[in-house]
């Protein structure tokens, strides 16, 4: 299986903090909330739709509601092999670092 | 524009919808929804408006490049089954395009024509401000482009916004001898500023001073080669002959041909001056003749209102004793001044009919012309719309599966709309081609020089385009329209029938049948109107009758032919083949100009011909009282005779012996001596005039009649040549046969006859094409239908009946609707002639034979092989 993305991290990150309520608005909030960026709705969907086609998010129509001018939500949720994913990313990350001091790439250090 | 500020703005939303629904993603636009309305609760609404309008902008580019990349895609695959349909249609589809292109063909003729026609005089580049000087004349009610000599320098003098006037006189036949050639040429003389104001292209010699010089001469290029070949004819010499004046001339300068579309032509130029002496010094300063065409460019930005402003006042002071010769005379007793000049631009001088003598058209032709090609246009789009209906059946299913495979309405009416486009694509290059076959008939028919590559231009081609458009989505609206929004359930369960003729379709065919049947009509009362026009007795007899003009120059009155017509006569009389001699000025025409004599003071409308001895016998005109012209009577000069329609109309009492005067010379009296039967000197579109036939000898008859047996015509004809060569070495001879003037009369109304004539017959073969591609298709879906049939017993004639039964039912139908409204317009037209063919039931009953007969025959041919073909292996198929 491929390596995911960072950016594919975060957003599998984002939709599992969020569980029952993950979809488009908040993702793209709980991303900026993790990572402090805001992204456009054209990358999101984007991103989301890459994501369902690997098989990592599954997805879910949501009733339309008033507040979306009569549009539903489509809710996402992490698939077994999105949570695979997941948690290799994490163990390839915890193996790269393994060995490197906390301090070593820490702001202004290089000088 | 905020008037719900709550909601987001409603054309950034519409993107945003769009886009979602492009990509499947309702979800996108119902999330930004959410978070404008947050944003609107947090920081107030303007600020969410404009985030939202930013989020629309920046989605922007990529629905562009998506739905593009989309479009094309699905164009391609459009194309593509467009094709496939119309090659596997091929009956179906070379009918549409053939009748498509004869539309399309006769709409560019028409665009052409029209653009022809509004293209008159506007290639001068200072065509804005050239203006024409029109004279208007009260007493004969007519506008012409026209002004007497002596007002030259007079208009300059009298207008500072004038910057040139250049004065163009016609009519000047010249005897042009060049080498060993001489022709009878028409002359024009101008100012030399003629170049400089006109925008004609010069080949050889320079604009400036071209026509400078007194003896020099500017010819077409058709002229020089047609005197000098190859040759280049600057600085040769030429000599011309006016009347008596014989000058001698070098080739100066020579310039283009004039284009078909401008109103002045010309083919010999000369200096205006050298009219001093052909016609005098007194000519030349004249205030009396309105024979001279004057041309004013004004200077750039002068308005042509403040110089109409000062012409009254120009009128009284330089024409004083012109306006009171008209006074004295008793002519002009009306209000106001006789006559009153205007300048009109040159560029709208064309379509202006009612100016005379420069030879400008009538828009309503354009109108005319423009009906017919829309009807054969209609007619070919019917054919369309028709063969499509008829083809739905074959393609529901097709429309069924793209349907239930995902295809949305949308796509379905793209794809129709493309396939129709496709074929009005073709047909518009088979029109155009057509169009360019055509062309010489066209030409000739319509009296122009039109050439197919003028179409291929800035408005022509916008027009083409636009009507390619317009005739591509009228034609396929109806499938992509109606098809495209069958349900599929329905189709594939075959709730929906096609195939049979629904009740569109048959009205489409009823209309076809209608717009043939009115032109079929028109054609046949038209030919009618003209045969009458033509067999009618004229009161003399034409036939055997030789004209050979002895002066082309009407008015000039500078040589007199009686001397000649006394020699011709003295030499031909008694010879074989020779019956009679004489001389007229009028021979026939379309239009004569009235004249107007005086009874007892009052003025009458009256029509002047100058004869000669032994008229009324060499024409064949009975006379009715009195006598002849004859040489034992010393006061014939002052002797006339009349027809009876000015006996009827001014001298009820007995006309012989009574005295009449000319309105324009009141000291000579006019004795009547004879009456003749009524005879038509004019256009049987005209009612007889009163015609007084004179000999006074101020006038001169410019044609001499002879009478010859019909027998060996070659030899006496050889006869009048060598009489003719004696007698006139240095002229060249021309004649003609009195009926091909009279035919020659009828000319306009012989071309619009054509042109309907053609357009029926074109009406009538895509009428008959759609017919036969409806019936084809109609009958591929009774195979079985028919097979059945047969076997059960029916015959061959039972099948044709069965199938022709509804195209007859629908040609009488056409017939019966049609006929009132044909008959109508056809009377109306028939007003326009003073003698008429009765409109009788004739062109109708053609028309529906004609209908009836081309249907049954297109339906017959198909329904004959279907009634014969073996049922067994109709049946067989499955």
């Amino acid at each position: 299986m491929k390596k995911l993305t960072i950016n594919e991290e975060i957003f599998l990150i984002s939709i599992w903090h969020l569980q029952e309520e993950a979809y488009g608005v908040r993702i793209r909030k709980k991303i900026w909330e993790l990572t402090g960026d805001n992204i456009a709705f054209g990358t999101l969907y984007n991103t989301l739709d890459h994501l369902a086609r690997k098989g990592y998010v599954g997805t879910r129509k949501g009733a339309p509601t008033a507040t979306r001018g009569g549009h539903n939500k489509v809710y996402y949720s992490l698939t077994p092999e999105g949570e695979t994913a997941l948690h290799r990313a994490r163990s390839l990350q915890k193996r790269l670092w393994r060995g490197i001091p906390e301090y070593t790439f820490e702001e202004g250090s290089e000088s | 524009m905020i008037r719900r500020p709550e909601s987001p703005p409603s054309w950034a939303r519409r993107i945003l919808s769009r886009l979602g629904e492009y990509q499947e993603r309702f979800a996108i636009a119902g999330d930004l929804e959410e978070v404008f309305h947050e944003l609107g609760q947090a920081t107030g609404y303007r600020k969410a408006r404009r985030w939202y309008c930013r989020q629309c902008l920046r989605a922007l580019p990529s629905y562009l490049s998506y739905t593009a990349g989309w479009g094309l895609a699905m164009l391609r695959s459009y194309l593509k089954t467009g094709l496939r349909n119309i090659s596997r249609q091929k009956i179906q589809s070379t009918i549409n395009i053939l009748g498509l292109s004869l539309g399309t063909a006769s709409c560019i003729l028409f665009i052409l024509y029209v653009s022809d026609e509004f293209s008159f005089d506007r290639f001068h580049s200072q065509a804005d401000s050239l203006y024409a000087v029109v004279s208007h004349n009260q007493f004969h009610g007519t506008t012409a482009v026209a002004g007497m000599m002596g007002m030259g320098p007079l208009l300059q003098e009298n207008s500072a916004e004038i910057r040139h006037v250049v004065r163009l006189n016609r009519r000047n036949q010249a005897i042009v001898r060049c080498r060993d050639l001489i022709f009878n040429e028409e002359t024009i003389f101008v100012d030399p500023a003629f170049f400089e104001v006109f925008s004609f292209s010069l080949l050889q010699g320079s604009r400036g001073s071209a026509l400078q010089a007194e003896n020099g001469v500017v010819l077409t290029r058709r002229m020089a080669s047609k005197y000098f070949g190859v040759d280049s004819p600057l600085g040769k010499p030429l000599s011309m002959t006016f009347g008596t004046v014989e000058k001698e001339f070098t080739v100066t300068g020579v310039a283009e041909d004039p284009p078909g579309n401008s109103t002045i032509d010309f083919d010999f130029l000369i200096n205006i001056q050298n009219l001093r002496e052909i016609r005098g010094p007194e000519y030349m300063s004249n205030r009396q003749w309105f024979d001279t065409q004057f041309f004013v460019l004004l200077q750039p930005g002068a308005s042509a209102e403040a110089v109409n402003l000062r012409f009254p006042l120009f009128v009284k002071q330089h024409f004083k004793d012109t306006l009171e010769r008209w006074k004295e005379t008793g002519s002009w007793r009306g209000e106001g001044d006789v006559f009153s000049f205007r300048l009109h631009n040159i560029k709208s001088l064309h379509l202006n009919p009612t100016i005379r003598g420069i030879g400008s058209s009538d828009f309503r032709s354009s109108l005319i012309l423009g009906g017919i090609a829309l009807l054969i246009l209609a007619i070919a789009c019917i054919n369309f719309i028709n063969s499509a209906i008829g083809r739905a059946s074959g393609r529901s299913l097709e429309i069924g599966v793209r349907k239930i495979i995902g295809a949305r309405k949308g796509q379905l009416v793209h794809q129709f709309w493309t396939e129709s486009l496709l074929l009005v694509f073709l047909a518009v290059g088979g029109g155009i081609l057509l169009a360019s076959l055509f062309l010489p008939l066209f030409n000739r028919l319509a009296h122009k020089s039109l050439q197919i590559h003028s179409f291929f231009k800035g408005v022509n081609l916008l027009a083409a385009v636009g009507m390619l458009l317009l005739v591509g989505i009228a034609a396929g609206s109806f499938p992509s329209l109606v098809m495209a929004g069958f349900r599929p359930v329905d189709i594939l369960k075959s709730r929906i029938k096609f195939g049979r003729k629904t009740l569109l379709t048959k009205s489409l065919l009823t209309v076809q049948f209608m717009l043939a049947v009115f032109l079929i009509t028109a054609a046949f009362t038209m030919s009618e109107q003209i045969r009458t026009m033509t067999r009618k007795h004229l009161g003399f007899r034409p036939e055997g009758v030789i004209v050979i003009p002895l002066q082309e120059s009407g008015w000039d009155e500078g040589i007199r032919t009686d001397a000649l017509i006394r020699r011709f006569r003295g030499r031909l009389i008694g010879r074989a083949g020779i019956l009679n001699v004489s001389a007229s000025t009028m021979t026939f025409s379309r239009l004569m100009v009235m004249s107007h004599i005086k009874i007892k003071g009052l003025t009458y409308d009256v029509f002047f011909n100058r004869v000669d001895f032994d008229y009324l016998e060499t024409l064949g005109i009975p006379l009715t009282a009195g006598r002849d012209f004859s040489r034992a009577f010393s006061t014939d000069a002052t002797s006339v005779i009349v027809n009876q329609k000015f006996v009827s109309r001014y001298e009820p009492e007995d006309p012989i012996g009574a005295v009449i005067y000319d309105a324009y010379d009141e000291a000579t009296p006019l004795t009547i001596i004879g009456v003749v039967e009524d005879f038509h000197l004019q256009s049987l579109e005209r009612e007889i005039e009163p015609i007084i036939l004179h000999m006074r000898p101020e006038a001169t008859a410019h044609n001499l009649m002879v009478r010859v047996s019909t027998e060996e015509l070659g030899k006496t004809t050889a006869l009048l040549e060598r009489t003719w060569e004696e007698l006139q070495p240095d002229k060249p001879f021309l004649f003609s046969f009195l009926d091909e003037h009279i035919q020659g009369a009828y000319e306009e109304e012989r071309r619009w006859h054509a042109i309907v004539r053609w357009a029926s017959i074109l009406a009538m073969a895509i009428t008959g094409m759609g017919v036969f591609a409806l019936t084809a298709l109609t009958l591929s879906r009774r195979v079985k239908e028919i097979g059945i049939r047969r076997v059960l017993g029916a015959d061959a004639f039972q099948i044709i009946c069965m199938v022709g039964r509804e195209f007859l039912v629908l040609t009488v139908v056409a017939n019966a609707v049609v006929w009132p409204v044909a008959y109508l317009v056809i009377r109306t037209w028939l007003r326009g002639f003073a003698y008429r063919t009765s409109l009788g039931p004739e062109p109708f009953i053609w028309a529906a034979l004609l209908t009836v007969t081309v249907a049954l025959a297109t339906v017959s041919a198909l329904a004959i092989r279907a009634a014969l073909a073996d049922p067994v292996k109709s049946l067989r198929i499955e």
